[in-house]
């Protein structure tokens, strides 16, 4: 991944200390990550470490206890965790580190809960994605990787005092998609930046390859992760999900559906599932305490 | 305000009030001072009717072109699709009123993915707005505006009273329809 640390390093320093001044992840996802690799790491010492986060902890029940389970519910963290997997449970803790540190990215038109609600959508349409299509073999961190996609939005909202009616001048007189507007004034695009963040969280190459790319209309990377990566932003969109300013002008490999097998009945298919489960989410988020 | 969630659909019949219609999801209204909104249209597409004689207003948001995709989702929430959603929002329209003959129908969202032009296997905009056309047509439905493809999200209200119907994105106006 030399070519995305060069190009962090030719980042503005508002930028780069943006990066960095995040929030490390959680030790439960390094832990969960490194034993993802097949580091010598113990379930039980992760479930133990899981204990001490009550909210997290409610959270992994919750999802372990899902109506299909309910026959006999998980008791405990280490219960849980070896009914969901792994992967799911990365991708909670996740979850929760996101939503503590996502605010409004007024650059692109994003309130809170847009941003929010975008890269979860996403990561609905992944798992989706991998469920319909389980002979591709699309690695579990799909689901990561499309959570995470537009981490890099975060950022430059924050750092970057670009307003989004300057964007979309900018796409609307020279032709451009968002991203390559955001390249043309900037030097950069949100891609990048959630690339490089990816990396300053140690996450594995292919999941910081797929965010750095998921806008690319040409593709040199035979990776099904982008390829699950691009859908999921697509399906996120199509159900409404942070359309923000930048709406449905963005770039995608115009044949991701046939590296992926997909014809219209399956990609409805999809969307039908994610926008459903995103309702459920939602109602569910917003019944929280 | 009388709400029937169990089909998606919002039927007003109280004080003026802002109705917010969610994807796969209808209001109707004759009450004067309602206003239908729906926020988020990308390849969805909002169906806009209003008859002035009974000044009733109805707004459906649909997700995709047909009920065959899913036959079970379309029986549960039919504002999912076009077909089963357009149906419903005329059949819920007619218990106030609405004669189609004088109804005024508008079309708004469809937008499209700026790198998918022509891939018909993802291309849920021009699908959306395809059938609705088709569907409004078959059954004698005339479309007197339309703000539709792109590739910009769009926020529309329907105001009950006169039917005008305002297209926005972002702050900017798109179309008074």
């Amino acid at each position: 991944m030399s070519t995305l640390s060069s190009t962090t390093r030719a980042l503005p320093a508002d930028i780069v200390r943006g990066i960095t001044d995040l929030a490390p992840l959680p030790a439960t996802a390094h832990r969960l990550m490194a034993l993802l690799r097949g580091d010598d790491e113990s379930l039980a010492s992760i479930a133990a470490l899981l204990e001490s986060d009550q909210g997290l902890v409610a959270s992994l029940l919750r999802r372990a206890n899902s109506a299909r389970y309910m026959a006999s519910p998980a008791r405990n963290a280490l219960e849980a965790v070896m009914r969901v997997g792994t992967v799911s449970v990365l991708d909670l803790v996740i979850q929760e580190h996101l939503r503590s540190l996502i605010t409004a990215a007024p650059t692109y038109g994003l309130d809170e809960n847009d941003l929010w609600q975008h890269g979860a959508a996403a990561q609905l349409a992944a798992r989706a994605l991998r469920t319909e299509r389980p002979l591709l073999q699309i690695p579990a961190t799909a689901d990561t990787a499309a959570l995470l996609h537009d981490i890099g939005k975060l950022i430059i909202s924050r750092y970057l005092k670009v307003d989004a009616r300057e964007v979309t001048a900018c796409a609307r007189e020279h032709e451009l998609t968002w991203s390559e507007a955001e390249r043309r004034l900037l030097g950069f695009d949100h891609t990048i930046i959630g690339a490089a963040v990816a990396e300053h969280w140690h996450f594995p190459a292919d999941v910081a390859l797929a965010i750095r790319h998921h806008h690319d209309s040409e593709t040199t990377h035979d990776s099904r992760l982008l390829d699950a990566v691009m859908l999921a932003n697509l399906v996120a969109k199509m159900v409404g999900a942070g359309l923000g300013a930048e709406g449905l002008n963005f770039g995608v490999s115009a044949s991701v559906h046939e590296r992926l097998s997909l014809d219209f009945t399956v990609f409805a298919k999809i969307c039908l599932t994610t926008q459903e489960a995103m309702r459920d989410l939602v109602a569910g988020t917003q019944a929280r305490p | 305000m009388a709400t029937t969630t169990d089909i998606g659909s919002i039927v007003s019949t109280g004080p003026g009030a802002r109705l917010v219609v969610g994807i796969a999801e209808l209001a109707v209204s004759q009450t004067p001072h309602d206003v239908i909104v729906t926020h988020a249209l990308g390849s969805c597409i909002a169906v806009c009717v209003w008859d002035p004689v009974v000044r009733v207003a109805g707004l459906l948001h649909f997700l995709l072109p047909e009920a065959k995709l899913n036959m079970d989702r379309a029986r549960k929430q039919p504002a999912t699709f076009a077909d089963s959603g357009i149906a419903l929002l005329f059949q819920t329209a007619y218990t106030r009123g609405v004669d189609k003959k004088r109804c005024v129908v508008r079309l708004i969202g469809g937008a499209e993915v700026a790198g998918l032009q022509g891939v018909a296997a993802l291309n849920v905009g021009k699908r959306n707005l395809l059938i609705a056309r088709q569907i409004l047509w078959q059954n004698g439905v005339l479309v007197s505006g339309e703000s539709t493809g792109g590739t910009i999200p769009r926020t529309v209200t329907l105001r009950a009273s006169d039917g005008v119907v305002d297209v926005r994105t972002g702050r900017d106006m798109v179309a008074t329809l």
